[in-house]
């Protein structure tokens, strides 16, 4: 009995190889998308076309200059920098607000780099296509501490002008904020996107600290801030000056 | 073309000539391969048109006239294709800003995508707003571990789909991220995230031993790997028993070479992601042999170019 449920057992596998296939050969490879393609596909750009030409009306119109390219990196970054710092002014100076200091999220920041020269409504959309809104966020200096301990862990998010750090060991240490020392029992207000507020990028703490939600998105202040600068003829340019090293 | 692909190609067609002057009978096995060739894009993120000619990294790179182009010079030399996307289809131009991903998944109809699985992003319009677009995509969207019970989406995806190749079955089933934290709570509402290897491991049981699938795709967006023990598509590997083949996104990972890992059948999955913005188009060549046993990992004929 037993042989015979053997050999029925080898009958069926038998069966059931000779009729499934199983792959003998994989052969795997990324091909490139790139201008050396030699083609283009027309149904395909006439499809585009009519969006495309909406798009140029609404997202052509030059807003700003710029004198150098700006690159994304950690941890401090000319891109990071002239996008927390023109949060903080705006804040500060348009919308009245008392605050210390203000931070992006690294993530939040979708390109790597934008160059030199005219920048567009769409760039900005392109360099912040997300629709986060500005939180103000209250706390305590040792509140802040373990932010900006967070911040120093994933290796240094862009922070505007009114807060220097350095990383050492995944911690913030020498922590100035208004050029003062951080101060435990101090109170500070600091903007950030609410994405962040509502704790995304591993912040799920800052859920507990107090909190101001704008009706404002963070995207609309750049265009705000770039466009009045531009038609007062200003040029935009932003620089590494030190305020977030790291210590080995 | 390399020399195997070559030698196979001769295999394929002299099968196929023996059609005219075999008997059936002689056909049944021995010369019995089929040849799938599978592409896919992941984390397009709204790049309708190729990169600006500006000087960055990018510049000219990817949109989806030359794409389209790539992928139909290959379905003219190839018979059997299959076209998929892992997910991130929507945000990164002001394409989605505007348009809420009409055109994305428009562009994606027009080149005959055969299913796409969803990205973190493709909550960024709300659900209401995916589902608003959803008329747009002739092609269907494979969650399994999303229960979108309780939310918009009931019942505008599926868990799994097959397709027959010739006379071959192909399953394939669908992995997303867990939202919390990465997507605004009120755009995923009350999705419920079930955890991806026992979603996995139910689905792929279910293609391969119920379904009788000759090979079995896992469409993920849950990353390529990470620096912590968090699941990624190389967790997932190691960790089924008939999943194939991994095609991956999230992490926007520009692959050189596949990776293999072995399941714990011991057989190899495969594991391919294509960068991100529809700068690189994955290719995936399969040949399948009828009657042969599923290759052991140590014994599996890996080309890497």
């Amino acid at each position: 009995m037993k042989k015979l449920l053997l050999l029925s057992w080898i009958l069926i596998a038998t069966v059931a190889c000779r009729s499934s296939y199983a792959p003998a050969d994989t052969d795997i490879e990324n091909l490139r998308v790139s201008e050396k393609a030699p083609y283009r596909d027309n149904t395909i750009e006439d499809m585009i076309k009519p969006y495309a030409d909406r798009l140029n009306a609404e997202m052509g119109e030059t807003i700003g200059q710029l004198s150098v390219d700006l690159t994304k990196t950690k941890p401090e970054s000319t891109l990071g920098n002239w996008l927390s710092d023109i949060l903080y002014d705006e804040l500060r100076y348009t919308y009245d607000e008392d605050i210390a200091f203000a931070v992006q999220n690294y993530g939040g920041i979708r390109v790597p780099m934008i160059t030199a020269g005219p920048v567009t409504i769409g760039e900005i959309y392109e360099i912040m296509p997300f629709d986060n809104k500005v939180s103000i966020i209250s706390g305590t200096g040792a509140q802040v501490q373990v932010f900006l301990d967070h911040i120093a862990a994933d290796g240094g998010w862009p922070i505007s002008q009114g807060l220097s750090l350095t990383i050492e060991n995944g911690k913030a240490v020498d922590v100035m904020i208004g050029g003062e020392p951080i101060d435990d029992s101090g109170t500070y207000r600091f903007v950030v996107p609410d994405y962040i507020a509502n704790g995304g990028s591993g912040s799920s703490f800052l859920l507990d600290y107090e909190r101001k939600d704008l009706e404002l998105l963070i995207r609309d202040i750049f265009i705000q801030h770039l466009r009045q600068g531009y038609h007062e003829g200003h040029v935009e340019t932003a620089e590494i000056d030190g305020r977030l090293k790291t210590k080995e | 073309m390399n020399r195997r692909k070559f030698v196979r190609n001769s295999l394929y067609t002299a099968a196929l000539a023996g059609v005219n002057t075999l008997p059936l009978s002689a056909l049944a096995y021995d010369h019995d391969v089929v040849r799938l060739t599978i592409l896919h894009t992941n984390d397009v993120h709204s790049r309708v048109e190729a990169f600006p000619d500006d000087g960055s990294r990018n510049a000219n790179q990817g949109g989806a006239s030359r794409r389209a182009a790539l992928i139909d010079s290959i379905r003219k030399q190839e018979k059997n294709v299959l076209l998929f996307d892992s997910g991130d289809i929507f945000q990164g131009t002001p394409y989605f800003n505007v348009f809420g991903g009409e055109i994305e998944f428009k562009l994606m109809t027009a080149m005959k995508y055969d299913a796409a699985t969803m990205g973190n992003h493709d909550f960024d319009g709300g659900m209401d707003g995916f589902v608003k677009q959803l008329p747009h995509a002739d092609f269907p969207f494979i969650t399994s571990n999303y229960d979108f019970s309780d939310t918009p989406i009931k019942g505008k995806t599926e868990k799994y789909k097959t397709w027959m190749v010739e006379d071959m079955k192909i399953g394939l089933y669908g992995l997303g991220i867990e939202l919390d934290g990465l997507v605004a709570p009120e755009h995923y509402g009350d999705t419920q995230y079930l955890d991806p290897i026992t979603v996995a491991r139910e689905y792929e049981r279910m293609l391969r031993e119920e379904m009788k699938c000759d090979y079995v795709i896992c469409l993920s967006h849950l990353g390529y790997r990470y620096r912590d023990d968090k699941v990624s598509d190389i967790v997932l590997a190691k960790q089924t028993y008939h999943t194939d083949l991994i095609l991956g996104g999230h992490t926007h990972t520009f692959m050189r070479q596949p990776d293999v890992q072995e399941n714990l059948s011991g057989h190899p999955v495969f594991i391919n992601q294509a960068g991100w913005a529809g700068i690189l188009l994955g290719r995936v060549d399969i040949v399948f042999e009828r009657g042969t046993q599923r290759r052991r990992m140590n014994s599996q004929n890996v080309i890497v170019q």
